[in-house]
């Protein structure tokens, strides 16, 4: 069944080539069915006409045959006058007889298609020469006066007259029935002919009928599927277009649709939450005037998205800390893209515009960015408050002492004592205070400080643990960028690898690249218990962390986005592979900061 | 235990990493009428401890290789009877520290304060002695 539904729905497809056939299978079906019919009705008319010649011909044969006998009667009768009379004058038809020899070859001509026929008028000619012949025997006899009134010779000349009368007669007899066989036979015909014609006729109405009924049906069945087809086709076009439109309208995300011009053509609700304005609002309105966009930081607007995808031809992504302009002036921090709508040809008719409202994803990272800054002064603070209450306490305490001495000199060498001691106290403070203070646009950092600040902060941690710190930086290791950032970033990284060594364990911190580099490399190896494989790919992940609750698991992904704002980059490498452990941080910076007009995050936590 | 004239001069071992913070502590405990024995860390101490008559141990918490949670419980292995402070930067201590310590002070106490503590925790154990 299905394979004959397969069939069938395969056979109603109308293809214009198929049209063509069916099309002229109706004009060659009746054409040839008519020229069988002529051919039908030619050949039976040549036939008839063949039938009525031949009846014609009998008739002709019958005439001439007459004629001919007359002649010949009337030449007999001139003889008798001649004979009787002696006068010439009576011998007039007989001398107009000297035809009749022709006549005879004429006739015999004419039968010669019926031998017995011919047979027949070639005796009664012998038999009229022999008659010709008595006659001039008889003729000579009346003009010789010779017994021409004989009995025996008159009887002789009668009984030649009397076969050739005969002979005649049965010539016509015969002639006679021909042609009423031959009339017959054309009566037939003509019979015949009417009734193929109209047998002909009928058959070729009915087939012509039963032809057309048949194509028209089929046609009419072919145009009705085609018919049906188109509306399947419409309707699942329907579908498909209220299938897209409602997919648009129920997506998550913001989409709007333009045409060449950056007339909005479409908006889905999303869009219209994202952006305060409604579709009919918004509709037939250029792009940048309802899509309002600034940089999150500069305030500078950004490029039409518009104009960026018609320029470049191509799917582009908005730059990040894009802010969108709502329609009643309030901000939203979004992250989008843009794709060109093309039509078959390729040609570009529109655009289309998806974008998300990431204001709480940007307000989460922020503040898990000052989270993480927070734990990392938390996880410094340890060392800290020794840092600062070691010297305080000792501070305190020549203080005491100061006021318990009367010696001078002692007094004056404790109170040096105590402002060295405060002075150490002052370091401290300040490297605390430099992790928040910051600048609102790049500036020249030396690196060197900053891992020397780093190490400051970390110093009783590196006390406790023997660690054995090395710095090789040179002098020259000056980048542009925040050094509140990068210096949390080696807080974090040397804080990581401080509580990875074992007590007396390594950390060498050294400088890859040579001064004439356009970028700085910074390795952080230690020789601690380095990272497992299965975590290297999750090692920059928020949240993910080693330490169980002592990390936030913020540390690193923190430092990997201040390397991206500087236009740089991290990668961690695990000793493992060579054997021995440890693990080695490398950072990479550019000398120069890539965006100036970028300006800081972290001035609006200070 | 000495004596000196007609008073009574009890010996503090002092315990500090930080040199010049041990030398000004030591310094005011003499000053207070103290003999005072210093040392740099955890081992030092156990070995000043044995080699001396100690009355009072004084240990800075946060040092290198031991802290002073760890000095103090091998010192009451020792003798469970010397009264031992334990000196902090930090206002809390992990409770397995404060337990090896008669007392846990904070650094930046008043010099006089500490010394009143001091006295006390000798006239108790003076007391408990005579007992």
């Amino acid at each position: 069944m299905a394979f004959a539904g397969e069939q069938a729905s395969r056979g109603c497809e109308l293809t214009p080539r198929r049209f063509r056939r069916l099309l002229w299978l109706s004009l060659a079906v009746p054409a040839t069915l008519v020229l069988i019919m002529a051919s039908v009705v030619a050949f039976e008319v040549r036939q008839l006409r063949q039938a009525l010649q031949w009846v014609d011909h009998s008739d002709t044969v019958v005439a001439e045959t007459r004629s001919t006998m007359r002649q010949i009667v009337d030449a007999e009768t001139g003889l008798r006058g001649y004979l009787i009379t002696g006068r010439q004058e009576f011998l007039e038809p007989w001398r107009e007889s000297s035809a009749t020899p022709a006549q005879f070859a004429k006739i015999e001509k004419m039968v010669s298609d019926n031998p017995p026929q011919k047979q027949r008028f070639i005796a009664t000619y012998e038999n009229f020469q022999q008659w010709l012949n008595y006659s001039r025997e008889m003729i000579r006899l009346r003009d010789t006066h010779g017994d021409y009134m004989d009995f025996e010779r008159n009887l002789e000349g009668k009984r030649l007259m009397d076969s050739i009368r005969n002979g005649v007669a049965t010539a016509i007899n015969v002639e006679q029935a021909l042609r009423n066989t031959r009339l017959e036979r054309a009566a037939q015909l003509d019979a015949d002919f009417d009734f193929s014609l109209v047998g002909l006729s009928l058959a070729l109405a009915t087939t012509l009928t039963l032809f057309s009924r048949f194509q028209l049906r089929h046609l009419a069945e072919e145009f009705d599927s085609a018919l049906r087809r188109a509306e399947e086709k419409a309707t699942m076009e329907r579908q498909r277009k209220r299938w897209f439109s409602t997919l648009l309208r129920s997506v998550g995300d913001a989409v709007i649709a333009t045409n060449s011009e950056g007339q909005i053509t479409f908006m889905n609700p999303a869009a219209e939450v994202a952006t305060g304005w409604s579709e009919a609002e918004a509709k037939t309105l250029l792009l940048q005037e309802v899509f309002r966009i600034v940089n999150a930081e500069t305030r500078e607007s950004v490029e039409n998205p518009v104009d960026k995808v018609r320029r470049l031809e191509t799917v582009v992504g908005l730059a990040n800390h894009t802010i969108l302009i709502r329609k009643d002036g309030s901000e939203i921090n979004i992250d989008d893209s843009g794709a060109p709508i093309r039509d078959v040809d390729g040609k570009i008719i529109g655009i289309i515009l998806v974008f998300r409202d990431i204001t709480s994803q940007y307000e989460l990272e922020r503040a898990l960015r000052t989270t993480e800054k927070l734990a990392l002064a938390g996880r410094i603070t340890a060392s800290v408050a020794h840092e600062i209450n070691n010297p305080l306490d000792t501070v305190g305490n020549l203080l005491h002492l100061i006021q318990s001495d009367t010696d001078e000199t002692r007094r004056s060498e404790y109170a040096a004592l105590a402002s060295l001691e405060l002075k150490r106290v002052n370091h401290v403070t300040r490297s605390m205070l430099s992790l928040y203070r910051e600048a609102r646009s790049p500036v020249p950092v030396d690196l060197k400080d900053v891992v020397n600040s780093a190490l400051t902060l970390l110093e009783s941690q590196i006390r406790n643990k023997e660690a054995q710190v090395t710095c090789n930086l040179p002098t020259n290791s000056t980048v542009e960028g925040f050094p509140a950032e990068l210096r949390q970033v080696f807080t974090n990284l040397l804080y990581n690898s401080l509580d990875a060594i074992s007590q007396g364990g390594t950390i060498l911190i050294e400088c890859t690249t040579p001064d004439t580099e356009k970028v700085v490399c910074v390795a952080i190896a230690d020789n601690g218990h380095g990272i497992a494989k299965e975590n290297l790919p999750r090692l920059f992940q928020p949240l993910f962390t080693t330490k169980g609750l002592d990390g936030t698991g913020l540390g690193l992904w923190v430092c990997k986005g201040i390397m991206e704002k500087h236009g740089g980059s991290i990668e961690a490498k695990s000793g493992d592979t060579t054997g021995s452990a440890g693990a080695t941080f490398t950072i990479i910076l550019p000398r120069r900061f890539p965006d100036r007009r970028i300006t800081s995050t972290a001035a609006e936590a200070a | 235990m000495q004596k000196q004239g007609n008073q009574w001069q009890p010996t503090i071992l002092c315990i500090d990493d930080e040199p010049v913070g041990l030398m000004v502590r030591a310094k005011l405990l003499e000053m207070s009428g103290f003999s005072v024995i210093t040392g740099v860390d955890g081992p030092s101490a156990m070995d000043l401890y044995r080699k001396n008559d100690v009355d009072l141990v004084l240990l800075d918490y946060m040092m290198p290789h031991m802290h002073g949670g760890e000095v103090a419980r091998e010192l009451r292995s020792i003798d469970p009877r010397t009264p031992i402070i334990i000196l902090s930067a930090y206002l809390t201590l992990p409770e397995d520290v404060t337990a090896f310590a008669d007392l846990c002070l904070v650094k930046g106490l008043p010099p006089p304060d500490l010394v009143a503590a001091i006295w006390r925790l000798l006239e108790n154990r003076q007391a408990e002695v005579a007992s």
